[in-house]
């Protein structure tokens, strides 16, 4: 940087009295660049230590990309033409994909409800609650979805019910929170006035707040069932059911034409769900 | 008989700013209030003292020989529907319908497992749409609430206000939302609805004309105080203008319970 850098003030206080700054003094004293503070620059050198410890604790190294660039081209090459008679075999376990997303999504959702209105201050203000729960959601949500479908192979055995079990627990620990966050921000005067009814909390849930907060919540939904779909499609590797699973055992078959095809089939199945649920999106809000 | 009974209520904030002071107000069976003043005057703090949502610093409040402040759980909710209450900006539920927020005031009487399905007794329903059709609403019957009109929208809340058949209703600015000329309707219709179904009512207003024309009786309040409490014959223009004299005065105690509130 080739900026003037203000100066460190004179350690030796002036005797003479201060003169009050000029307007003229003020205005180049507030132009000036300030001197990043040793915060800014610890920060700094942090971050560009962080970066050299993670890339080299990767073997990240810039030769090796592209010494390993003929192989990716390679590799890419061998994926063409896609093989065709896959596309059966590929569609169908899309199917099933699609089954465990959707399912563990509904499912997920409806277990996210109970936990988020239990995690939502405006619903149950008495904080042991709000606390537990928010606890209890915050540590499961850690978890990768991944881990849970490991967790559910080993409990109910190899497919796509693993795989459902574990979206939908993840789905409910990630949605509550979401929903929760929601529901806090909700328009209480409808609720109010239904409380000096005489209505009951339950009765005030049904009939005011999730009238009120539907759609929103509806949005959302659509967003995690998409990233859930890209999810479901890896969870086969792990045993966990759908078109991963194809996916894993043809790699291993060197068959990068039937890769192709299952990608491809993949691509547009999310990128077709992703238009249409974001177009249902704007339509809600 | 005394359906409503405010003896020596005091109200502080927690900010300290005193909203009431010793206000003694008693309304009989059947009698129309309307409780006038300029803003700031400790009205909206009054109602909310009336309807059991706000408890008395001093004082007490019985409906129906009741203290709301005393009651707990069941009890509680089965009085606070005694009391239907009209907000100044209408508190509905904007995406359901009209009929669904009709029937909220059904819901502390419904069954409790079956209504949370929005299954509701066929008794219920027809009251809803009855009540809807009497304020004129009843081609709305199924649109949504955020639909409709300011001063339909406040139709629909007296509706539902009706709907718990309650002894007394309670109205804080209904139309200070509205237009004068929808302010008028609204109101007359809050009137008419009032003496059909022979309640009592106390009427939060801002304006004095509108007071006059549906009250029988007017409780004048200023700074906290009620000032004067005649029936509507011996309300004297000068007793108005004394009322709300220094308006700007009070606009800084309203300012101050604003910022309380």
């Amino acid at each position: 940087m080739t900026a003037t850098i203000e100066k460190a003030p004179d350690p030796a206080p002036e005797k003479a009295p201060r003169q009050a700054p000029t307007r003229r003094d003020e205005i180049e004293r507030l132009a000036r660049l300030r001197r990043p503070s040793w915060g800014t620059i610890a920060g700094a050198v942090g971050v560009v230590a962080l970066l050299g410890w993670s890339s080299t604790s990767t073997g990240f190294s810039g030769p090796a990309l592209v010494d390993g660039l003929p192989h990716v081209a390679d590799f890419v090459g061998r994926m063409f033409p896609p093989n065709l008679e896959e596309l059966p075999v590929a569609i169908e376990l899309m199917f099933e994909t699609l089954g465990i997303a959707i399912t563990g999504t509904v499912f997920g959702v409806l277990l996210a409800i109970p936990l988020s209105l239990l995690a939502a201050r405006n619903i149950f203000p008495q904080p042991w609650i709000r606390d537990t729960t928010r606890v209890v959601v915050n540590v499961f949500r850690a978890i990768p979805e991944l881990m849970w479908a490991l967790l559910f192979v080993s409990a109910v055995g190899l497919g796509a019910f693993a795989g459902t079990l574990a979206i939908m627990v993840g789905t409910a620990f990630g949605v509550a929170r979401l929903f929760a966050d929601i529901f806090e921000t909700a328009d209480m005067r409808a609720w109010d006035a239904a409380a000096a009814t005489g209505a009951r909390k339950s009765q005030r849930i049904a009939w005011v707040l999730l009238p009120q907060q539907l759609p929103t919540m509806a949005s959302y939904t659509l967003l995690v069932l998409d990233g859930n779909v890209r999810a479901a499609s890896l969870l086969g590797l792990v045993g966990a059911g759908g078109i991963g699973m194809e996916l894993n055992q043809q790699l291993r078959l060197f068959e990068y034409g039937s890769v192709m095809t299952i990608v491809l089939v993949v691509l547009v199945v999310v990128m077709s769900l992703d238009l249409l649920s974001s177009y249902v999106r704007k339509r809600f809000v | 008989m005394t359906v409503l009974e405010a003896a020596d209520v005091t109200f502080r904030y927690p900010d300290g700013t005193q909203a009431l002071t010793e206000v003694s107000v008693g309304v009989q069976r059947g009698e129309i209030v309307a409780v006038l003043g300029p803003s700031g005057a400790g009205k909206s703090t009054l109602f909310k003292c009336f309807a059991g949502l706000e408890r008395p610093t001093a004082g007490v409040v019985r409906v129906e020989d009741v203290d709301l402040a005393g009651l707990r759980g069941r009890e509680r909710r089965l009085a606070h529907h005694r009391i239907g209450l009209v907000f100044q900006e209408f508190h509905l539920v904007g995406r359901a319908s009209v009929l669904s927020n009709v029937l909220v005031g059904r819901l502390a009487t419904a069954n409790p497992v079956t209504s949370l399905v929005h299954w509701m007794s066929r008794r219920d329903r027809t009251l809803a749409v009855e009540l809807l059709t009497r304020v004129g609403l009843g081609e709305q019957v199924r649109k949504r609430a955020d639909s409709l009109s300011g001063g339909q929208r406040q139709r629909v809340a007296l509706a539902r206000a009706l709907s718990q058949r309650p002894e007394l209703l309670l109205a804080d600015e209904p139309v200070a939302n509205l237009d004068p000329v929808l302010a008028t309707g609204v109101i007359d219709d809050i009137v008419r609805m009032v003496r059909e179904e022979g309640l009592t009512a106390v009427l939060n207003l801002h304006d004095v004309s509108l007071a006059r024309r549906v009250a029988q009786r007017i409780v004048g309040m200023r700074e906290g105080r009620v000032v004067f409490d005649l029936p509507v014959g011996e309300v004297t223009d000068a007793l108005l203008a004394d009322l709300y004299a220094n308006e700007g005065l009070a606009a800084q105690a309203a300012e101050r319970e604003e910022v309380a509130a």
